[in-house]
């Protein structure tokens, strides 16, 4: 059995700093309010000495071995916990690599098999020596490493650019903004506040205009930093069946999969990158190790113009084909169903917020209410003109309009785990929702798209289970 | 077209429509108590007591339409099961999906010896909700074969 490299113990305390970062919230709140300062330094002096001496105890009793075959974990002196991985059960592996990992030749390493009980990776090795990706006959986290894959990706920086610049991430960003801003509220003195309160409305709307702008520039450059610094040199590779996919700045990120284990494709576009033409695309894998902190997915490529999108990746994955097979959509005279259907449940929640708010004399409730249900009203059109599903004899190809965007999936029709058709009973003359179930991470990913024709609906059935005839779809 | 389930299935949705109304005939209550003691606005325990009968009605009236629409269809590659009334529902689970058969009977179901049969794949499950105990053992044994089948292929 090994032990990890001493460097693990500081990412051990990162995750134990994270579960106490309140204490020192309080500490230095507590400081500013009160100017207790040398008591602050107590608290986060002791604080630091405990996350040290709790991640110096992880670390000591975390051991692994490697073989061939299987992956041993144990962790733990009073509660001792043994895992064994067998490596065929192995869906992806994720090694990860920080900028001051590498001097030391150290990774991270995640294992991820398509074990049900938990969304965390099976094994987390934060700190091992990179020879033992040999062990693993993995290739090294070192860009450009394998000397000539078969196949191979790189992004395009301009591409990467309007990429990062058509990043709707603004919005939580923004959100995030607000939230602390309000905190503040809370956590400084309320004189500091109440005057910085009457200054701003002494200077009046055009500086809040000025701030809210200043605002919106701000997280701008937040997310568009953050886009490119997540996909940094990203590669694609392919080896023996195997995708590698690379990238980032600060830490490199590579995670490598099986074709073979790939439950389906996703293309996905929000309504500006639609403008653009650029698409990403992304796998669905039965297990949720390509998962990061953001997105719960594996990219295979964070953006590429569509018209090329699909012979690129045919060059990745073999079942992909040259042309998409001709969808049905939904059709025109049935697409206002989706906005009633988007515009009755906003308008209940709006009723209820009306209710219990009793602004109903308000005029500029009224306003925003209808504005937001034009809005929503739209994006259920929008949602209805997206929506279109069609199949090949290997293939299903299914576009789902959503929030800002539109998402093409591509499925094996092997990989389908389900197929359910939904007939809401005043419509089951002419129209039908179509459900399709596949795997993805822990979980189910469904891909429905709603009121398409019946004589499609019973097409996809028929494909989907030719044994079992269904006369009420006829 | 299908297996129709046992007839005495009925006998169990009456008996969970009278839970139901029972639950919503109670919460109507507290609410037409606790309206004028609390001053909610006074339209509330109307608008509870018809939701609640209609409700109410609507899962009594419908046990007969939702018996006939409930069914189940097994071939040698596919499953099939039918439930639903108002929006009713085609499910369709290759055999070879099929990671896993559970039997179960709650009181309801073990009072009229019945089970129902659970189908799991890798990311969805489907029930039918009540057989005859022979009829869902033979079912099992019928599903877990076939997937052994289709896997050895």
């Amino acid at each position: 059995m090994n032990r990890l490299h001493p460097i693990a113990i500081l990412v051990f305390s990162t995750a134990v700093l994270k579960q106490l970062g309140f204490v020192f919230l309080l500490g230095v709140s507590n400081s500013l309010f009160r100017g207790q300062w040398d008591i602050t330094t107590i608290v986060i002096g002791g604080e630091l000495l405990v996350t040290l001496a709790i991640a110096t105890w992880r670390w000591f009793f975390f051991r692994y071995q490697i073989t061939p075959d299987t992956i041993t974990i144990e962790r733990g002196l009073f509660a001792k916990k043994t895992s064994h991985i067998p490596r065929h059960n192995i869906q992806t592996i994720q090694q990860r690599q920080w900028f001051f990992f590498k001097p030391l030749h150290v990774l991270e390493l995640q294992i991820e098999t398509s074990g049900h009980d938990s969304s965390k990776p099976e094994a987390v090795l934060p700190g091992v020596p990179e020879s033992v990706l040999a062990q693993l006959s993995l290739p090294a986290t070192t860009p450009f490493s394998t000397p000539d894959p078969e196949v191979r990706y790189a992004i395009n920086p301009t591409d990467l650019t309007e990429y990062a610049l058509t990043s709707l991430g603004v919005f939580p960003i923004l959100a995030a903004i607000f939230w602390l801003f309000g905190r503040l509220d809370d956590l400084l003195p309320k004189t500091w506040f109440r005057q910085a309160q009457t200054q701003l409305l002494a200077l009046g709307v055009f500086v809040l205009v000025a701030l809210g702008i200043l605002f919106l520039l701000v997280g701008l450059l937040i997310s568009f930093l953050r886009e490119i610094q997540r996909y940094y040199h990203f590669t694609l590779q392919k080896n023996d069946q195997q995708l590698v996919t690379e990238r980032g700045f600060f830490q490199r990120n590579q995670v490598s999969v099986t074709t073979t284990r790939i439950q389906a494709l996703r293309l996905n576009q929000n309504v500006l990158r639609q403008g653009l033409k650029i698409t990403t695309i992304q796998a669905l894998t039965a297990s949720s190790a390509a998962a990061d902190e953001q997105d719960n997915d594996l990219v295979l490529i964070p953006v590429i113009k569509t018209p090329i999108a699909l012979p690129t990746i045919k060059g990745f994955v073999d079942w992909v084909p040259d042309q998409l097979p001709a969808s049905t959509s939904v059709p025109k005279n049935t697409r206002w169903r989706y906005a009633r259907n988007v515009l009755v449940g906003n308008a209940v929640a709006l009723a209820v917020i009306f209710a219990i708010l009793w602004q109903a004399q308000t005029v500029i409730w009224w306003v925003l209410a209808l504005i937001w249900l034009a809005i929503a009203g739209s994006l259920g059109f929008y949602a209805a003109r997206q929506g279109q599903m069609g199949l090949s004899d290997t293939l299903l190809v299914a576009q789902v309009g959503h929030l800002f965007g539109r998402t093409r999936y591509l499925i094996p029709k092997n990989k389908i785990q389900a197929l359910e058709i939904r007939q809401p009973i005043l419509l089951r003359h002419q129209l039908a929702h179509v459900v399709i179930n596949v795997r993805h991470g822990n979980s189910n990913q469904i891909v429905r798209v709603n009121y398409l024709p019946k004589a499609f609906a019973k097409a996809v059935w028929d494909w989907y289970a030719p044994t079992l005839p269904n006369k009420n779809l006829d | 077209m299908g297996e129709p389930l046992p007839k005495r299935i009925q006998r169990i949705w009456l008996i969970s429509a009278v839970i139901w109304i029972i639950v919503l005939g109670g919460a109507t209550w507290l609410i037409s108590f606790l309206t004028p003691r609390w001053h909610w606005w006074p339209w509330l325990p109307t608008v509870a007591l018809i939701f609640s009968v209609i409700v109410g009605l609507g899962l009594l009236v419908s046990i007969p339409y939702r018996y006939r629409f409930t069914r189940y269809q097994l071939s040698n590659l596919a499953l099939e099961v039918q439930s639903g009334f108002f929006t009713r529902k085609f499910e369709a689970v290759p055999i070879s999906r099929i990671q896993n058969v559970t039997l179960t009977a709650g009181p309801l179901l073990q009072w009229q010896h019945l089970q129902a049969v659970t189908i799991e794949t890798a990311a969805t499950s489907h029930t039918i909700d009540g057989v005859e105990p022979t009829v869902a053992n033979q079912l099992r044994d019928q599903l877990l074969t076939l997937a052994q089948e289709a896997r050895d292929e």
